[in-house]
This record gives structure tokens, C-alpha cells and sequence, in this order.
């Protein structure tokens, strides 16, 4: 397990040296000079060298790459010209809201997709399973920031009992007003992926159900209940992690889309304000933190493997 | 005397088992399609993406007035005789917009999916064969797939600038590993049977071996793939351009019509109801395509 794990740190390496590149690369593909791009056409010439020299603009693109990862190692990603606070803070700033819908997103996504994933492959092919599979197939298929204005339009236009936009923190408002505005962006952001959690849940049982030991054990006798928990279910387990590890990223990224639609004071707010102020910097340390973070969480998910498989870290 | 009859049936045996192998590839062609047309759920895909698709072709004569058409006395109409699907904010047709919407749309769709098909192949293909390429590619695979597609795309799109040209590009940048990488896993199979081997002992150029011998034989989840990353390519579209980063306003979008939609939501349902249905058609019609295809490729379904 030991070995494993080394192994499984040292081969994020490469992958953590091309996500700087490419994120680093990214400011450079303005066209023309960044530092007037982003101040603007009506900022003096003096301005937009001095912005220049602050950006390290002017030295040779390997010297800036260079400080540009030593700056992170020392936790500096970089300074907002809009935003007058250090960049960690800014992100500390927004990044509870988005945690708390992704959290909430994914409770719901799990607590719809595992039952009716289990109960499509259980009857398979019967209706159950044939309207499971047409309810996740239009799950995939509506975008969530469309099902996001759906919900608005019939839970609070029409029947107004749920807010339809806005965020309330559970410091100042207490647990049940933060769930209370956070209920429809969860729900509009969830059920793409309860959609598909479904579907890999289902196939995955399937695979299992089909396999040699569970006719052993339904020729012993055992009963249907207990195959299906302590053998199938178990066994079913790793793809299951491995969607779970997937969807919270997806949901993080997701989250973006949905947080404009309900005005949440979210990551996903601050980079497209961002994008919009040309706040390029805020950009880049926005996409460098999210894919940290799922380059961890897949790492977790990897080493959560070795653990619920040894077979795997033998390897 | 006997040798050259020998020979000769010898060599009509030869032609007989070609014969028999060709009337064999035939019947498991038709098989396969014969599975596809009988799954009920793929031909309902099929036929929705073609419609779809004819709507965005055939956009100037169905729809019933111009994309930006403006009647401004006719602003915010509900859905009615004159125009089925109501006006929007600027008393423009939501019907014809939403025809014309297609174009820009399916359009976007159309053309990440090929690129990412083209380029990503080539890229799988060639790594699959060449181990140092591999390791390289690979890891710039990786390391793009280790950002999330809509923020990837939103970065490019913040930093190109707004248009439908730079929509295609970094749509086409966060789908090519996707294509990259299914196609070199399949390809790394196909190149260890033996066919590969003995093309290479007869010396076959890797050009030669690679698309003649593997291309062929990894098409299948590859054109899965695309057909799921064409749907895909339609919604992040749209979210792009509802977040104001894809392609610039006026032009008639869904994303675009969309966000407008955002903005009257408290007394225009139409904005939001129609054009998210219309979207929302051809993205479960791909959906359902790959789905069918997938069924019938894999012979483990069954």
C-alpha cells in the first residue's frame, strides 16, 4: 500500500507541471498586449507599462512562467487590479457558497440516483426500468442552468414557494434559510448528475449480478435481499466511488453556471465577473485552485480504490 | 496433369471461402444494422438529430420572418396565431429566432464534434504507436482533462475574446483528449493481434498499418464518443453564451435567446420554456443515437 501510494503522488507530477503551463500559457493568448487588454482603451501609456512591469510583462516568458509556480509555492496566485485583498482571500471569499451547493447537489444527486440505479438493474427490462432509463436519458439531456429557470419559473413565479434567487449564510441567517434559497440551484444542479450516477449504477450492478459467484450463491439458496447487499452491492462499489469522485468535480465546475443563474455569491460569480472585468489573474488562480482540487480528489478516489480492492495496489 | 487440377481447385476452394467470407462480412453488416433500426429509443434519436438538423438547414424557409426582425410595438407577445412561440424583448419572432438559433447552434455543434474527431484520432492513433509520442501527448491529455470543460472553455473564451470562430476553438481544445483517449485504448488492442504483426513482418509503412489496419477497427467507440460530445458541445454553447463569454449578442443563439430569456422571467415563460425545448430536442436525439450505437457495437449488452 505504501508503494502505491508513492506511486500514485509521484504520476501526478507531469499532470501538476501541464496544468501550470497550459494555465499559465492562457494570458498569453490575448491578442495583442494584456496589459492593454485588460485596462482598457481609455488608460494612459504610462498605466499600461506600469501594469506591465507589475505583471512581470516585460521579462522573457520562461523567467515569468518561472515565478509565476514560485509565487504559488509561497501561496501568492497572483494580484486582482479590481479586487484590493491578496487572492487567497478573495477565493476564501466565494468559495463557501459553491461548497455548500456542490455538497447539497451531490446529496441529492446520490440519495435519487443509488435506489434507482439498483432498482433499474434489479428489473431489468421490465417498466421500472424502461422509465428510469427514459427519466435519467432527459435527466442527461436538459442543462442545468435551463432546469435552474424551469424551477424558477414554476416553484416561485408560479406557485412562489421557494426564493429564486439570492444566498443566505448559515452564520447570519441559521441552516434552514441557507437550505431554503440553496434548494432549487441544488436541485437544477443535481439531477444531471443524478442522471448519470443512475445509469453507472445500474450497468455496474448489472456487470456484478451476472457474474459466476452470485450464481454460486443463488444456487446455495441465499436469499435475493442479501445478494444483492452483501454481494453485488459491495462489489459495485468501485465504479460507484469513482462516479462520486467525478460528479463532485463536475458539480464544482457545474456550479459556475448555476450560480449566475441564481445570483450566488459563488466562484462560479467571481469568474464570470472576472471575465467580464478582464480581471485575467483572478481567472487563472480560479482554474489553477479547481484543478488542484480535482486533481486531489482523484488522487483520494485512486488511493480509496487500493483501499476497497487490494488487489489493485498490488499491482 | 493431376498437379494442374490440383491447383486449380485448390485456387476455386480460395475463391469460394473469399466469396463466403464477403457474404459473411454482408450478413454481419446488416445484422448490425438491422439491431440499430430495431432499437426503437436509437431511431428515435436518429430521426430527431436529422430533423434538427434540416430545421438549421432549411432555416430561411421555414421560419417566418428574419432573426433580427425588430416590431417594437410587438414587444413581449405571448404565443399566439401571429407568431406561435410569442416576440421577445425586442419584438423580434421567438419562432424564427429559435429556427435561426439552430444554425448558430447546431452549427457550433457540428463543428467541434468533427475537429475533435479529426484531430483527436490522428493524436490517439499516432500515439498508440509510437510509445515516446505517447508519453508526451498523454500527459498534455491529462493535464487539459485535469481542468473542467466549462471552465477551461470559459478561460480560452475570456482571453480570445467573443465569437463564434473562438467558440469552436476551445470547445474543439476540451473535447480533443476525450476523442485522443478512446481512440489510442482502442487502438493499443487492435495493435497487439496478429493481422498488425504479420502486416508489419510483410513491411507495411506504420502510415500504412495505422490507417488502413487500426483506424477502421477503433471507429466504432470513437464515433460513439462524437456523437455524445456533438450533444455536449450544444449545451456548453449555450451556457457560454448565457454567461455572455460564447458567441456575441445579437446573433440568434440558444444560449443567447436564453439569457435574454433571464431577464423577463417573471412574466415571459415563452423565453425560457421554448427555446430550452428546442435546445434541449436535438441534445437527447444525439444522446439516444450514442446510445444505440453503443448497443449495438458492444456485443456484451446483450
Amino acid at each position: 500500500m505504501k508503494k502505491y501510494v508513492v506511486k500514485r503522488v509521484l504520476s501526478l507530477i507531469p499532470v501538476l507541471i501541464i496544468v501550470s503551463v497550459v494555465i499559465f500559457c492562457l494570458i498569453h493568448l490575448t491578442p495583442g498586449d494584456p496589459a492593454r487588454t485588460m485596462l482598457g482603451d481609455q488608460a494612459s501609456e504610462i498605466e499600461v507599462e506600469n501594469l506591465r512591469e507589475s505583471m512581470g510583462l516585460n521579462d522573457p516568458i520562461v523567467v515569468q512562467y518561472v515565478h509565476w509556480v514560485g509565487g504559488i509555492f509561497h501561496g501568492d496566485f497572483g494580484t486582482s487590479i479590481f479586487m484590493d485583498e491578496p487572492m487567497y482571500k478573495i477565493i476564501l471569499d466565494h468559495i463557501g457558497p459553491t461548497i455548500s451547493l456542490t455538497i447539497y447537489a451531490l446529496l441529492i444527486s446520490l440519495i435519487i440516483a443509488m435506489p434507482c440505479g439498483i432498482i433499474a438493474a434489479r428489473k431489468r427490462g421490465k417498466s421500472q426500468d424502461q422509465v428510469i432509463s427514459v427519466f435519467s436519458m432527459v435527466g442527461i439531456s436538459v442543462p442545468s442552468f435551463l432546469l435552474g429557470m424551469l424551477l424558477i419559473i414554476l416553484f416561485s413565479v408560479r406557485m412562489k414557494i421557494l426564493p429564486s434567487a439570492g444566498y443566505k449564510a448559515i452564520v447570519d441567517n441559521g441552516f434552514l434559510k441557507h437550505i431554503e434559497y440553496l434548494t432549487l440551484p441544488a436541485i437544477s444542479l443535481g439531477l444531471m448528475q443524478a442522471a448519470l450516477i443512475t445509469r453507472m449504477t445500474r450497468s455496474s450492478v448489472l456487470e456484478v449480478l451476472g457474474s459466476d459467484y452470485i450464481k454460486m450463491a443463488k444456487a446455495k439458496g441465499v436469499k435475493d435481499k442479501v445478494i444483492l447487499i452483501k454481494h453485488a452491492l459491495r462489489n459495485a462499489l468501485l465504479p460507484i466511488i469513482t462516479v462520486i469522485g467525478q460528479s463532485f468535480i463536475a458539480l464544482l465546475s457545474g456550479a459556475t453556471v448555476v450560480e449566475t443563474v441564481f445570483n450566488i455569491p459563488g466562484i462560479g460569480q467571481l469568474v464570470v465577473n472576472s471575465v467580464l472585468r478582464r480581471d485575467y489573474e483572478v481567472i487563472q488562480a480560479v482554474v489553477l485552485v479547481i484543478a488542484l482540487g480535482n486533481v486531489v480528489v482523484n488522487l483520494i478516489v485512486d488511493l480509496l480504490y487500493g483501499l476497497a480492492d487490494p488487489r489493485i495496489s498490488l499491482e | 496433369m493431376d498437379n494442374i487440377s490440383a491447383k486449380t481447385t485448390n485456387m476455386q476452394e480460395e475463391e469460394n471461402i473469399a466469396v463466403l467470407k464477403k457474404q459473411l462480412k454482408k450478413e454481419q453488416r446488416q445484422i448490425k444494422i438491422h439491431k440499430f433500426t430495431n432499437n426503437k429509443l436509437a431511431m428515435i434519436g436518429a430521426v430527431i438529430t436529422i430533423a434538427m438538423a434540416l430545421v438549421a438547414i432549411l432555416a430561411p424557409v421555414i421560419a417566418p420572418a428574419g432573426p433580427y426582425d425588430m416590431l417594437v410595438s410587438d414587444r413581449l407577445k405571448n404565443p399566439s396565431s401571429v407568431h406561435i412561440f410569442g416576440t421577445d424583448t425586442f419584438g423580434r419572432d421567438l419562432f424564427s429566432r429559435i429556427i435561426y438559433g439552430a444554425r448558430v447552434s447546431m452549427g457550433v455543434g457540428a463543428a467541434v464534434s468533427t475537429i475533435s474527431l479529426v484531430v483527436g484520432m490522428v493524436i490517439g492513433l499516432y500515439s498508440s504507436y509510437y510509445k515516446t509520442l505517447d508519453s508526451i501527448l498523454m500527459r498534455i491529455c491529462d493535464g487539459l482533462k485535469a481542468i473542467p470543460a466549462i471552465l477551461l472553455a470559459i478561460a480560452f473564451m475570456a482571453v480570445m475574446g467573443t465569437s463564434v470562430r473562438n467558440v469552436i476553438i476551445s470547445l474543439a481544445i476540451v473535447y480533443i483528449p476525450d476523442i485522443a483517449r478512446i481512440t489510442r485504448s482502442s487502438a493499443l488492442m487492435v495493435k497487439e493481434q496478429m493481422y498488425i504483426e504479420s502486416m508489419k513482418a510483410l513491411g507495411a509503412s506504420a502510415n500504412r498499418i495505422i490507417w488502413f489496419h487500426i483506424a477502421p477497427n477503433v471507429l466504432s467507440p470513437v464515433i460513439v464518443q462524437t456523437s455524445f460530445i456533438f450533444a455536449t458541445a450544444i449545451v456548453q454553447e449555450a451556457s457560454l453564451s448565457f454567461l455572455g463569454v460564447g458567441v456575441p449578442v445579437p446573433a440568434p443563439s440558444w444560449g443567447n435567446i436564453l439569457y435574454e430569456g433571464k431577464t423577463v422571467i417573471y412574466n415571459a415563460w415563452w423565453m425560457i420554456v421554448l427555446p430550452g425545448l428546442s435546445m434541449a430536442f436535438p441534445v437527447l436525439g444525439l444522446n439516444l443515437f450514442g446510445d444505440g450505437i453503443r448497443e449495438v457495437m458492444d456485443p456484451m449488452s446483450n
